[in-house]
């Protein structure tokens, strides 16, 4: 895998686990807090259930109270109460004798706390401190709340307690006297706006308990799908992102592949160019050669063979040989293998290229001036610039056999300024058509036919300039031809 | 030794010969050679030169290469068959472009490097030209 896409991967990797921890952290909060919620809210209904049997139990003790008290029939249940035994007509007997006796509301109120207890959920107890009825004696919470109210002036209080492994809340209500209580408990001291005592109020927490497990539950269950659904879309949109950089990849990747295989075709094509120009450079030497052998034959079949001569038409095949030999070098020297940059003058990269084509010009009679001004040497890949040059010249060289040019010529001029060495390569075969010098430098265009052209010679030397060289190349027609330039920055 | 080679330089000496190649090392060589079969053997660097020294002599054979500076081969062949349409042009040439073009302008056509069995057949195919 190339670095940069693993990069722009790792990137997205992090990315993912950012988002991933934050939407896992926001929405356990947001459980969180729900879960809180339902837990107040578990709270504040008991609670109001509590205050409404508080509010219930005062409306029906008021009712009693605003009567003074209510006659019943005495029964078992509710006997003449002993501790009203001081007050006046606590017994009645009625004109047909009927007996009748006193309820006050505190008595009435037990009676009804205790016939209807837990009838709505909730058990009420009514207590005081201070005593009428030692049957209504406080327990000891209650006792804590009595004394809370009387130290604190607050008026009511509540805990959640436990008791026999079940869950209640305990609540009670100050009871604050007013003028009506004094009937009865006036004897008691109390003035109005005293606390008196209290209800208190007992509900087992299960239904809430329950409530609020069943609702905790849905809560739970509906975070985790949302949480399910979130990772879902989260892993959907990180397998889409990856799956589109690792296309890009192979799109890259392919895309250099492309490029290594047009690279490769036009260094097969410049070496096929290379080796006709191999061809063309050892005919010549090797007729020679062959003429002086000839010329020994010849002597043979005459008769006319002597030393001098043979050592003579030897001489000549050694000389021939030598400049063989040197053609390789120029040839080895070209295909040297181009593994590392290395400080070079422009001016003897041209050298090398015209080194091996020179010869191809002047057999077709085209003339070559140089005119060079180049003293900074740069750090290229010199093989590809040479690569480069060749190319252009070949190209030249058969635009001025194809039209034929008189006095066909190449001017070669190679100059600096101050950021770069700069080639110019004029012919003076007529010029480039417009519709072609627009597509000059692209793949597979050629103008030569599929036989002799790749399409893919100015390609490359655009490619190689550009990219591997980090100059610009460009062509213009010029007075009877055309201008190829090649920037290459000194930097 | 092949006496038949004796022979053949027996007919063809007396032709007047025009021999044309920018390569100074090939016409030095090619020249010797054509010297040991012909007496008179004149030569020209371009073709040019050829076209000015056939305007002013008559030679029965020109040698010639193709790729030449100033005026190649086949544009001096074309000048020479003008002149003098029974002059016997053999073209020796390393190109291998337009083969058909040089075929067609010359008597006989060989490719560089020349064997000595190509040179023993231009011989005989001057003698069965001028009937010697």
């Amino acid at each position: 895998m190339h670095e940069h896409y693993n990069l722009k991967i790792e990137k997205l990797n992090n990315y993912y686990i950012k988002i991933f921890a934050i939407v896992s952290v926001v929405i356990f909060l947001s459980l969180s807090f729900s879960i809180y919620n339902e837990y107040q809210h578990r709270k504040d209904s008991v609670l109001e259930h509590a205050k409404n049997s508080f509010i219930k139990d005062l409306m029906f003790r008021k009712w009693v109270s605003s009567h003074g008290g209510v006659y019943v029939f005495p029964t078992k249940e509710t006997p003449p109460n002993p501790y009203l035994k001081d007050i006046e007509n606590r017994d009645l007997v009625t004109t047909d004798g009927q007996r009748l006796t006193l309820m006050n509301p505190a008595y009435t109120l037990r009676e009804l706390m205790n016939k209807f207890e837990g009838m709505y959920g909730a058990k009420g107890h009514i207590t005081s401190l201070n005593l009428l009825n030692p049957n209504n004696k406080p327990s000891e919470w209650e006792k804590k709340a009595l004394k809370k109210f009387e130290d604190n002036g607050e008026l009511d209080y509540y805990e959640f307690l436990t008791k026999d492994n079940k869950e209640y809340i305990y609540y009670m209500h100050a009871l604050i006297t007013k003028k009506s209580c004094l009937k009865c408990h006036g004897k008691q001291g109390y003035k109005v706006g005293d606390v008196r005592g209290g209800i208190s109020i007992n509900i087992p927490m299960d239904k809430y308990n329950n409530n609020f497990y069943k609702t905790v539950k849905k809560i739970v269950f509906i975070y985790i799908i949302f949480y399910f659904l979130s990772i879902l879309g989260l892993y959907y949109t990180y397998r889409t992102l990856k799956e589109s950089i690792i296309t890009q990849e192979r799109l890259y990747v392919e895309n250099q592949r492309k490029e290594e295989i047009m690279l490769a075709q036009s260094r097969n094509a410049a070496m096929g160019e290379m080796i006709s120009m191999i061809a063309h450079q050892w005919r010549q030497p090797i007729s020679v050669i062959a003429m002086w052998a000839n010329n020994i034959e010849a002597d043979v079949d005459m008769e006319e063979l002597n030393e001098d001569d043979c050592k003579d038409y030897a001489s000549n095949i050694l000389a021939q040989t030598q400049h063989l030999s040197k053609t390789i070098d120029d040839f080895k020297n070209f295909f040297r293998p181009d593994k590392s940059k290395e400080d070079i003058l422009i001016k003897d990269v041209m050298e090398d290229c015209l080194s091996v084509v020179e010869k191809s010009l002047q057999n077709n009679n085209i003339k070559i001036i140089k005119n060079y001004d180049n003293s900074t040497e740069l750090n290229i890949y010199s093989r590809e610039l040479l690569q480069v040059y060749i190319n252009i010249i070949k190209n030249a060289k058969e635009a001025l056999l194809e039209n034929g040019v008189k006095d066909a010529q190449i001017v070669i001029d190679i100059y600096e300024n101050k950021d770069s060495v700069i080639t110019e390569i004029k012919d003076n075969a007529l010029g480039i058509k417009d519709d072609v010098i627009v597509k000059i430098f692209d793949p597979y265009f050629t103008t030569k036919g599929v036989k002799s052209g790749t399409g893919l010679g100015l390609y490359m030397s655009k490619t190689i300039i550009e990219k591997h060289l980090n100059g610009e190349i460009e062509v213009e027609n010029i007075d009877n031809g055309s201008c190829f330039r090649i920037i290459i920055p000194k930097v | 030794m092949n006496p038949e080679i004796k022979e053949l330089k027996e007919r063809v000496k007396e032709l007047n010969i025009l021999y044309c190649e920018d390569e100074d090392e090939m016409r030095l060589g090619s020249k010797l050679f054509l010297s040991k079969f012909f007496v008179s053997v004149d030569d020209a660097s371009d073709g040019k030169e050829g076209l000015d020294k056939f305007k002013q002599k008559k030679y029965q054979v020109v040698f010639t290469d193709i790729m030449m500076p100033n005026m190649d081969g086949l544009e001096m062949l074309k000048n020479i068959n003008e002149l003098d349409k029974d002059t016997f042009t053999v073209t020796l040439t390393a190109s291998e472009a337009s083969e058909e073009k040089i075929k067609r302008a010359s008597d006989l056509y060989f490719r560089k490097p020349i064997t000595y069995e190509n040179m023993i057949t231009v011989m005989k195919e001057i003698v069965n030209k001028f009937n010697l």
